[in-house]
């Protein structure tokens, strides 16, 4: 029981691990996307506090927006971020995070080019995350437009030069984690169901051909071809 | 402030310590402890809307906080096994009135305890965590791991064991 007693004490050591208050303040901030009560704690007139507050947090926002995966201010710049994807409108949301995705992928980049292992764990985590929310927003909304396709091409692309050129190792998406992946089988199947040229129908066989061997970028490349004849023959 | 987002503030500051905490013990790193409690909070308050607008309720809001963090601790770690790099980030004591050399000690114990307990597999290292440091009651844990009390009451014995165990082998150097 003393044993016991002595190692509850030692336990209860740990209590002392704590967030620190300027990051809970913050993070606070940024997910109710309003102000919080530390306002008050200064002691100047309200407006004055209230535009040094804004100052200070403008500052912060903006340095975070170059901030990378395992920095202090990346969490700050992911719930930015995230906020702003949801107050766009639905057919814009899914490019927006198409972008970031990119953009996940160019902050994995300098991070392997930097050769700091530790922050490319969280960086292969950001990038898996953000493929995720794109692949199930494709899913859901089932709307592929060209700008769609041309912005999962240039994600595609991106991934594939990074994985090839600075890994040497594949990023490792699963299914419903690749947006390139989803896009395809929903291009597919809706083409499967459409009259096509013999022309067209040749296209056609190679994307899936493609698409089966995992060659995605040039599977979607063909998908553009297949419009562009498309548009001709209109 | 609505009162959608005056309620969540209070869960907010009532379980970000205690969040972030479970959370860094989990991966001992500062940086990806943050990341992980401002995505677990993040995700429980676009869910929080969602629900709310529904009119629905969450039974149980540390159990739902708890859930997503661990979820994304398992996400965590099965990234990382993918590609081996390990956080070995060092703590930092919040009391810093105490002496430099009770610092030495309650350091010294504070890490081999925070070993012993990395060292534990989930489900000890939660018990104890919820228990001793969280302050859950036996009620509420046994209902987070869909068990009996005297279950839960057993778990956390043994975990108590194993933990002093690893302790002592750490202690004396044989891990």
């Amino acid at each position: 029981m003393k044993e016991n007693r002595e190692i509850i004490e030692k336990l209860r050591l740990l209590k002392t691990i704590k967030p620190e208050k300027d990051w809970v303040v913050l993070t606070k901030e940024k997910i109710l996307g309003k102000k919080t009560s530390f306002i008050f704690e200064f002691p100047l007139k309200p407006v004055l506090a209230t535009g040094l507050l804004l100052f200070l947090f403008a500052t912060t926002l903006y340095f975070s927006f170059s901030s990378l995966p395992g920095d202090p201010l990346y969490s700050l710049k992911k719930i930015t971020e995230r906020s702003f994807a949801t107050i766009l409108p639905e057919d814009q949301r899914t490019n927006f995070q198409l972008e970031l995705a990119k953009k996940r992928l160019e902050e994995l980049k300098i991070l392997a080019q930097k050769n700091e292992i530790k922050k490319l764990l969280s960086a292969f985590q950001e990038v898996k995350e953000v493929n995720s929310i794109v692949a199930q927003n494709l899913s859901k909304s089932k709307k592929i437009d060209k700008k769609i396709i041309e912005t999962v091409l240039d994600v595609e692309k991106t991934k594939q030069e990074i994985e090839d050129k600075i890994l040497a190792t594949k990023i490792g998406l699963e299914n419903e984690e690749n947006p390139a992946k989803i896009t395809l089988e929903i291009l597919i199947s809706d083409l499967e169901n459409k009259t096509l040229t013999p022309e067209q129908k040749e296209i056609f066989e190679k994307v899936k051909l493609n698409y089966q061997q995992g060659n995605f970028v040039e599977a979607l490349i063909l998908i553009q071809k297949l419009n562009e004849t498309n548009q001709a023959g209109s | 402030m609505t009162p959608q987002q005056k309620t969540f503030s209070k869960i907010y500051d009532k379980y970000i310590e205690k969040i972030y905490r479970f959370i860094f013990l989990k991966v001992n790193s500062k940086e990806i402890a943050e990341d992980l409690t401002s995505e677990t909070f993040l995700k429980a308050w676009e869910s929080f809307k969602e629900k709310t607008e529904k009119n629905e309720k969450i039974e149980n809001i540390s159990a739902f906080l708890y859930q997503i963090a661990k979820n994304l601790v398992f996400d965590y770690y099965r990234q990382k096994e993918k590609f081996q790099t390990l956080p070995l980030d060092s703590f930092q004591l919040a009391d810093s009135k105490t002496n430099l050399q009770e610092k030495e000690v309650l350091n010294s114990d504070f890490e081999i305890v925070k070993k012993a307990l990395f060292q534990l597999n989930e489900d000890y290292q939660n018990v104890l965590i919820w228990y001793y440091l969280d302050g859950i009651s036996i009620r509420e844990i046994a209902k987070m791991l869909d068990k009996s009390e005297s279950a839960t009451r057993v778990l956390i014995h043994r975990a108590l064991s194993a933990l002093r165990e690893n302790f002592d082998k750490i202690q004396k150097g044989i891990v």
